[in-house]
């Protein structure tokens, strides 16, 4: 530490060392808010165990009306018969064969997810629950896949390995394994080195591992790096690409434009720095849309868009190294309570070869975006 | 606002059924962790209401949080999810404004004020990206190492030290400057 990092220091811990909350207060909120949360929390598993309740209550009743004899007999008990009887129609449930691959331009992997699963990401760390389960820190038994930065693995009991050809340890520990990998990190991410990632599948107990261990099996198998240690970029085949923050319609094709503008549309949706993906050209193009653009009379009524979500709908070669990309981006206005109602801007984006805005001469970078068509107001369910 | 020593502070014991997890002891984490976190959330946010705000809706999540606060360690844990809560604040902040921009027709330049105890670092701090302020307090204000740090960002080390270099330097132009103008 040199001399004026430690002045610095000192500086800081002299400002803040007086600075002591009112601690009796302060607790009191801390009690106040907690029950409150779990007050909350209880009130809706009780709806929830209620209308299951009701459902079960009602459902011998309705089966009853539905399959009603009139003719005096007793019917048979069968609720001890370990197998349905031949004569008996078994509801088979439809195969989900739409398959989506999740594509993350940030932790720089791509795998394919199983049906139903749903995608949270908080502060570059992914969780991915079956539908129906908690999603951690969600109270209640759940199974899980988790991904972040670093190594977090348990330092005992690893064994060395690879993974995707590159170098790997994976580490059981009770209902959690983990997996380690340390390949290239990703040339669109700023702020992360060339440094392991941890990918780790935990479940609450036995019987749910059991149940889910289909899917575990299915994103571990599938898991790549979606930049290699060249910049290439994997193929990714799937009925539908979903990101961090939208989703990639079907036939659509991969490839490092496609990359560059996911990464575009996901760091709008977060509102993080553009410097990597964004030219100055497209910076000052970027202004001109919404929230930013100078035609609010024009526009519908929203004061406080904020982007939310975005669908990218196609890639067309521009040129030999150029791409213009179709999406819509959609966004909620804060204003109202209305969440359901969000808005539409249809953009082009243009993509390729330039200097980014922290001064990188790169392959793609975007280069400039329009509104094609009007906006429209969208009402989600 | 009134000040009160921790150590003085007598804690009542949280009812069992409230915390999501019996094993946690949130009544513990508060008395180990409050006053440092209180005093890391000041330099992110350079406001006394804010900072309380911050502490007060960290511990309400590690009580929601079941058993990972364990796992993780409950000093990580803690600091990650206050960071966290910091940045949400910070982008409702950052759309309010630029609401309150489009309604009015003029720039919001208008800054939060900033405390009355050293307000040229507090001013500096605040000009700071949110990275490197968090990075620069981690650091700086709480000893953490770079992986320490690291892990509770959710950043590579390297990510680390290149916010704790720029973040070094922007307060360094930015105190160096006041300093001049001051003297």
């Amino acid at each position: 530490m040199t001399m004026d990092e430690r002045e610095l220091q000192k500086r800081m811990k002299d400002a803040v060392s007086g600075a002591n909350p009112d601690s009796a207060k302060l607790w009191e909120n801390v009690m106040d808010g907690t029950n409150q949360a779990h007050k909350s929390r209880n009130a809706k598993r009780t709806a929830i165990t209620l209308t299951v309740l009701a459902f079960a209550a009602a459902a011998p009743f309705a089966i009853g009306l539905l399959g009603s004899d009139d003719s005096g007999f007793a019917e048979p008990d069968n609720s001890n018969s370990p197998t349905p009887s031949p004569t008996e129609t078994t509801a088979t449930p439809t195969p989900n064969l739409i398959t989506s691959s999740y594509v993350d331009t940030q932790l720089n992997v791509t795998f394919v997810v199983p049906p139903d699963w749903r995608i949270s990401e908080f502060e570059g760390h992914r969780t991915i629950v079956p539908e129906g389960l908690p999603m951690p820190p969600q109270d209640g038994d759940t199974a899980v896949m988790q991904m972040t930065f670093g190594d977090l693995a348990p330092k005992q009991g690893r064994v060395e390995t690879s993974f995707s050809g590159y170098p790997a340890h994976t580490v059981k520990d009770g209902l959690t394994e983990w997996i380690v990998v340390d390949w290239p990190a990703s040339p669109l991410c700023t702020v992360c080195d060339a440094g392991p990632i941890s990918i780790w599948w935990e479940a609450s107990n036995e019987a749910l591992w059991d149940e889910y261990q289909s899917g575990f099996d299915t994103m571990r198998t599938s898991l790549t790096p979606l930049f290699d240690a060249d910049g290439e970029v994997a193929d990714v085949a799937a009925a539908e690409i979903l990101t961090r923050r939208g989703t990639v319609a079907a036939g659509v094709e991969m490839n490092s434009a496609l990359a560059t503008t996911i990464d575009f549309l996901d760091r709008r949706m977060w509102m993080d720095t553009f410097r990597p993906v964004l030219s100055a050209e497209g910076k000052a193009a970027y202004k001109s849309l919404p929230p930013f653009g100078p035609h609010e009379e024009a526009r519908l009524a929203p004061v406080q868009l904020s982007p939310s979500s975005y669908r990218i709908g196609s890639i067309e070669a521009a040129d030999a190294n150029s791409f213009e990309i179709q999406a819509e981006v959609r966004y909620v206005d804060y204003s109202t309570e209305d969440s359901n109602t969000l808005y539409g801007s249809n953009e082009t984006m243009f993509v390729g070869p330039g200097t980014s805005l922290d001064s990188v001469s790169r392959n793609f970078v975007i280069r400039g975006v329009a509104e094609y068509a009007p906006e429209s107001v969208i009402t989600v369910d | 606002m009134s000040s009160v020593n921790a150590d003085t502070v007598v804690f009542p014991p949280i009812k069992e059924r409230s915390l999501a997890n019996p094993r946690t002891d949130l009544a513990t984490w508060f008395q180990q962790e409050h006053v440092a976190l209180y005093r890391l959330a000041l330099l992110l946010t350079g406001q006394r209401a804010q900072a309380e705000d911050l502490v007060q809706d960290t511990f309400v999540r590690l009580s929601l949080a079941g058993a990972r606060p364990e796992r993780e360690g409950i000093a990580t844990y803690a600091r990650r999810t206050l960071v966290n809560l910091h940045r949400s604040r910070l982008r409702r902040w950052y759309r309010e404004r630029r609401a309150v921009e489009r309604l009015s027709g003029r720039d919001q330049t208008t800054s939060p004020p900033v405390e009355p105890a050293d307000p040229a670092l507090f001013d500096a701090l605040r000009h700071l990206p949110r990275m490197q302020r968090a990075a620069v307090a981690l650091r700086f204000l709480e000893d953490r190492s770079i992986e320490e740090t690291a892990t509770i960002l959710g950043v590579s080390s390297g990510a680390v030290k290149t916010h704790t270099h720029r973040g070094l330097a922007s307060l360094r132009d930015r105190l160096g400057t006041d300093t001049d103008q001051g003297t």
